[in-house]
């Protein structure tokens, strides 16, 4: 007997489904907050990738724009970063989530002012915060270098986006709960607690010494596993199924790998402090813990690659799986980094250099920024109304992403290996490593610049669609939903 | 082409329901899916994995715990290992001599009245180069140190008269130097500026602190000739 | 919904887990830690930073040093920190206790720059101490020092002034054409530029605390295994005819 080929474990399809309309009323109410928080994020991600090229060209060349106070390094990267994180990466995930859990939870609320607050709340925060970076008030901690000001507001919009997606979850007419809503419901609640104990014990109440190590630490790394992986997963594991229309491989084995990441995932970031200033069996406790995620990368790729096994042909030919697929790999090379990175003999060669900033790249923008692009691919039309206004950007955008990480992460990593090997030869002069390291930089900032037109296009494309949108054919649009809708039944 | 290519493009709501995924999936959950032949690899696999990981990271943890101590940053460290090895590292009977000089040189210590080359100050501070009291009888010595000296002395014919303070551990000291620093202050000034006297053990001045543990006030010279 | 339920609650437990075993259990063993008395020099370790000092920190803070620079030295044997064959980045790894009396720990996570935990420790080729002028000079235009650095210049941490009467003490001194001021100005560093060098120049971490001692020390193997057969016969032979 084949897996999979009882006849009560095969997916339907949505227009033989038992409720038709229901996805699109469900998209079709959730139009406005979806526009406003896909649009800011966009907006952001142009914003972080002009400062991105910026401070990539400042390591290459660096007396570019020092003259001013304001456009320093030190300045210009952390606000790179955050607008990276808090304007396109939160932005971005509010959006999939909210989506996500409304059409798992087969239903939405009416009313969805709470989430526009919520929206521009969270873009004020960001906002306010960034200036503030650019203005000197950076707290110098990695990824919390927003502020303090900008806090509240931050947690205020948090609140107010997260309690309805969890009101959707409770009240929704599904009565089971699917892979996807878990780790949505968990990165849910997990954010607002690191993201409160890292404010209060860093900033606002700072604990002694390098318990804020310690602290930052299991903070920072849990913002990627916790809460973009999270929600990337729970994409994954949407689309997957839903576009190959074939279910989840193993899908047994997927609580296993959930639990897992949830309790192990969350000491292992303490890898980051091998060889500090930190008691030793804290850094030992964090290699061990890393070493741990082989568990789970095994039990996603069981997920993921197993789904895909024989599907390969019709995943690559759909934009949206094309970049989930690419979104795939990265989380098998992140992990696989991860658990490297922790061995001492690799950590001695690695740590403080570039490698490090390359995992994150691969993290954040292989893996997640990848895997959100093929949700919104999939997400705006349907949200929209309409079908995304030039095929031909989109296939650039995919081009241009995946040959930009690509490029992005090899050099960096590259850069990273041959920087960590000469700082470790005492009789290397520091000036000479940095020399070293410049074409590897030079490339980074061309994969930058790849990575920056190829976004630029996804914005354009997404703005022309909407302004199709809101142009006249307001009721064209109605009538197509409608129709879909009648030739559905 | 294109449109093969870049499907999805349209609102059509091809693929599959959402229903049925949650549907099928809340059986999956608890079904493995068939075994084709004999043992399905894979899970007896992921088993082994899981064991091996969870046994090879409690070995980690295990070695490299430093004794789960706050105070160890060096993972290679065992504080019970390195208890056992040397419990004191022993000093060099130089490294003795200078830790003596650091002690007699340190702030408000021995430099400020005997002065740094020992010479004391007429009619105040006896010197201690030369000195018969500091080369003499090791118990006179100690007992000066531990408890200090008050009243005339007379060292080499000249009179001194002055209060030196206690060093040592006792009730209401100032500065409770410990056996081993008194050890090693006398040994100094016992080979240096000419002086020939033997060296002092810390082990004596602990002795010698047992047996006048009930003494907090300072010796006078009639005191301390009755000792040999 | 009870599954929910569950979820929650090992969701909530997960997180709970890490953070009292992580966060928690360190704040209670080492987040109580007090300074170390030394008893031979009277004064208690680390110390407080001076006042100027504290406020180089900030201006560190604002202008995002840290984002290229790390203070921390790792223990020896892992790259080239400390130890043999080192960078002399440090005389020894630094310790939990070094960081206790600063409200912002800046550890830092990426070498763009050297490690700068001793900064004030190093010395010049020649053997020097490292001067505030010579501070300043690198700060104006590092490139003018190391050709190559990937550091940007802080010019907008000096500014020009007019010469009235005598130079300042604090003027620039041997400036190259580009950068020096015209004649009859003087380029004199802004109190910001005063805080950060003063602050640089107190980045010192020699002191050895007692934890500072648990540090390992590879086995030494024994010298008796080492002697060839022939020496023991020989030296028996002499014991023999004694």
């Amino acid at each position: 007997m084949a897996t999979d080929s009882s006849p009560t474990l095969e997916l339907t399809s949505e227009r033989a489904s038992a409720h038709p309309g229901e996805a699109s009323a469900i998209d079709a109410s959730l139009r406005t907050p979806l526009v406003v928080l896909i649009g800011s994020a966009l907006v952001w991600l142009l914003i972080a990738s002009v400062l991105g090229l910026v401070s990539a060209w400042k390591l290459h060349c660096p007396g570019f724009l020092d003259a001013c106070e304001y456009t320093t390094y030190g300045r210009i990267q952390p606000a790179q970063t955050n607008a990276f994180i808090y304007g396109w990466g939160f932005n971005a995930a509010f959006a999939v989530s909210l989506w996500l859990m409304a059409r798992l939870s087969r239903g939405a609320l009416p009313g969805c002012g709470v989430l526009l607050v919520g929206a521009i709340f969270w873009n004020a925060g960001v906002t306010l915060g960034l200036g503030g970076i650019i203005a000197g008030f950076s707290t110098s901690i990695e990824w919390l270098e927003l502020p303090g000001f900008a806090t509240p507001l931050l947690l205020v919009a948090y609140a107010l986006i997260a309690s309805w997606t969890l009101v959707v979850f409770r009240a929704g007419r599904s009565h089971q709960i699917y892979a996807s809503q878990w780790y949505i419901f968990a990165a849910l609640f997990w954010f607002p607690w690191i993201y409160t104990i890292a404010q209060v014990m860093l900033v606002f109440s700072p604990v002694r010494g390098t318990v804020q190590s310690v602290v930052h630490a299991w903070f920072t790394s849990n913002l990627f596993l916790l809460w973009f992986a999270s929600i990337a997963l729970a994409a994954i594991y949407y689309f997957l199924p839903k576009i190959l229309v074939k279910s989840v491989s193993n899908y047994y084995l997927a609580s296993l790998a959930f639990w897992w990441l949830a309790i192990f995932g969350s000491w292992a970031g303490i890898s980051r402090l091998i060889g500090g200033p930190v008691p030793a069996w804290v850094q030992t406790v964090g290699a061990a813990a890393s070493f741990m995620l082989i568990v789970p990368l095994v039990i996603l790729s069981m997920n993921h690659y197993g789904t895909l096994a024989g599907r390969w042909s019709a995943a690559l030919s759909n934009l949206t799986l094309r970049f989930i697929v690419f979104g795939i790999v990265a989380l098998t090379l992140v992990l696989l980094a991860w658990v490297a990175g922790a061995l001492h003999g690799v950590a001695a060669i690695t740590q403080f250099t570039y490698f490090t900033a390359a995992e994150a790249q691969l993290g954040l923008y292989g893996f997640f920024s990848m895997v959100v692009f093929g949700a919104l691919y999939y997400i705006v039309p349907r949200v929209l109304g309409t079908t995304w206004a030039s095929s031909a950007l989109a296939s650039f955008h995919f081009t241009a992403s995946a040959v930009g990480v690509i490029l992005l992460v090899a050099s960096l990593a590259l850069g990273g290996i041959k920087q960590g090997g000469l700082l470790a030869d005492a009789t290397v002069a520091f000036a000479d490593v940095t020399k070293a390291t410049q074409p590897y930089l030079f490339a980074a900032f061309i994969a930058g610049v790849i990575l920056a037109v190829g976004q630029v296009a996804f914005a354009l494309n997404f703005f022309w669609t909407l302004g199709r949108v809101a142009a006249p054919a307001v009721t064209t649009a109605k009538n197509l939903l409608s129709a879909k809708t009648e030739a559905a039944r | 082409m294109s449109a093969d290519k870049n499907k999805n493009f349209n609102a059509d709501q091809s693929g599959a329901s959402d229903e049925s995924i949650q549907k099928v999936h809340s059986k999956l959950v608890n079904e493995k899916p068939e075994p084709k032949e004999g043992y399905k690899a894979m899970p007896l696999f992921l088993l082994g994995l899981v064991s091996a990981m969870i046994f090879v990271t409690s070995i980690y943890v295990v070695q490299h715990r430093g004794g789960f101590s706050p105070m160890v940053f060096d993972e290679r460290y065992d504080p019970a290992k390195a208890a056992d090895k040397t419990t004191k590292k022993e000093l060099t009977p130089e490294q003795f001599i200078a830790a003596g000089k650091k002690a007699y040189n340190s702030a408000g210590a021995c430099f400020s009245c005997h002065q740094p080359n020992g010479q004391g100050v007429a009619g105040t501070y006896p010197p201690l180069a030369g000195s018969e009291w500091v080369q003499g009888s090791e118990e006179r010595v100690i007992r000066i140190v531990l408890h200090g000296l008050t009243g005339p002395l007379t060292v080499h014919g000249h009179t001194y008269n002055s209060t030196m303070p206690n060093f040592g551990k006792v009730q209401g000291g100032g500065f409770n130097w410990s056996d081993e620093k008194v050890a090693q202050v006398l040994t100094y000034v016992r080979q240096e500026w000419g002086n020939k006297g033997a060296p002092i053990t810390a082990a004596k001045v602990s002795e010698v602190l047992a047996t006048e543990k009930a003494r907090a006030k300072a010796w006078t010279q009639g005191e301390l000739e009755t000792f040999k | 919904m009870n599954r929910a339920s569950i979820i929650f609650l090992g969701v909530f437990g997960a997180l709970a887990f890490s953070f009292a075993g992580l966060v928690l259990t360190n704040q209670l063993t080492y987040g109580s830690l007090t300074t170390h008395v030394d008893e031979d020099e009277g004064k208690s370790f680390p110390q407080q930073t001076p006042g100027l000092a504290a406020q180089g920190k900030l201006v560190y803070q604002d202008l995002g040093c840290v984002t290229c620079h790390t203070q921390q030295v790792r223990r020896p044997g892992f790259g080239a920190d400390t130890g043999e064959k080192s960078r002399g980045w440090g005389e020894r790894q630094s310790v939990a206790r070094d960081y206790l009396r600063e409200s912002r720990v800046l550890i830092g996570s990426q070498r763009v720059g050297p490690d700068l935990r001793n900064f004030a420790a190093r010395k010049n080729a020649d053997g020097t101490d490292l001067t505030a002028d010579a501070l300043y000079r690198y700060l104006l235009d590092p490139t003018l020092v190391s050709k190559d650095s990937a550091m940007p210049g802080y010019a907008f941490l000096f500014k020009t002034q007019q010469v009235i009467g005598e130079p300042s003490t604090k003027a620039l001194k041997g400036l190259p054409e580009s950068l020096a001021a015209a004649p009859g100005y003087e380029v004199v560093p802004t109190a910001r530029a005063e805080a950060l060098v003063a602050y640089l120049l107190s980045l010192k971490d020699t002191y050895a605390y007692p934890e500072t001692k648990n540090v390992y020390t590879a086995p030494v193997p024994e010298k008796k295994a080492a002697a060839p057969h022939g020496e023991t016969k020989v030296e028996a032979t002499k014991e023999g005819h004694k």
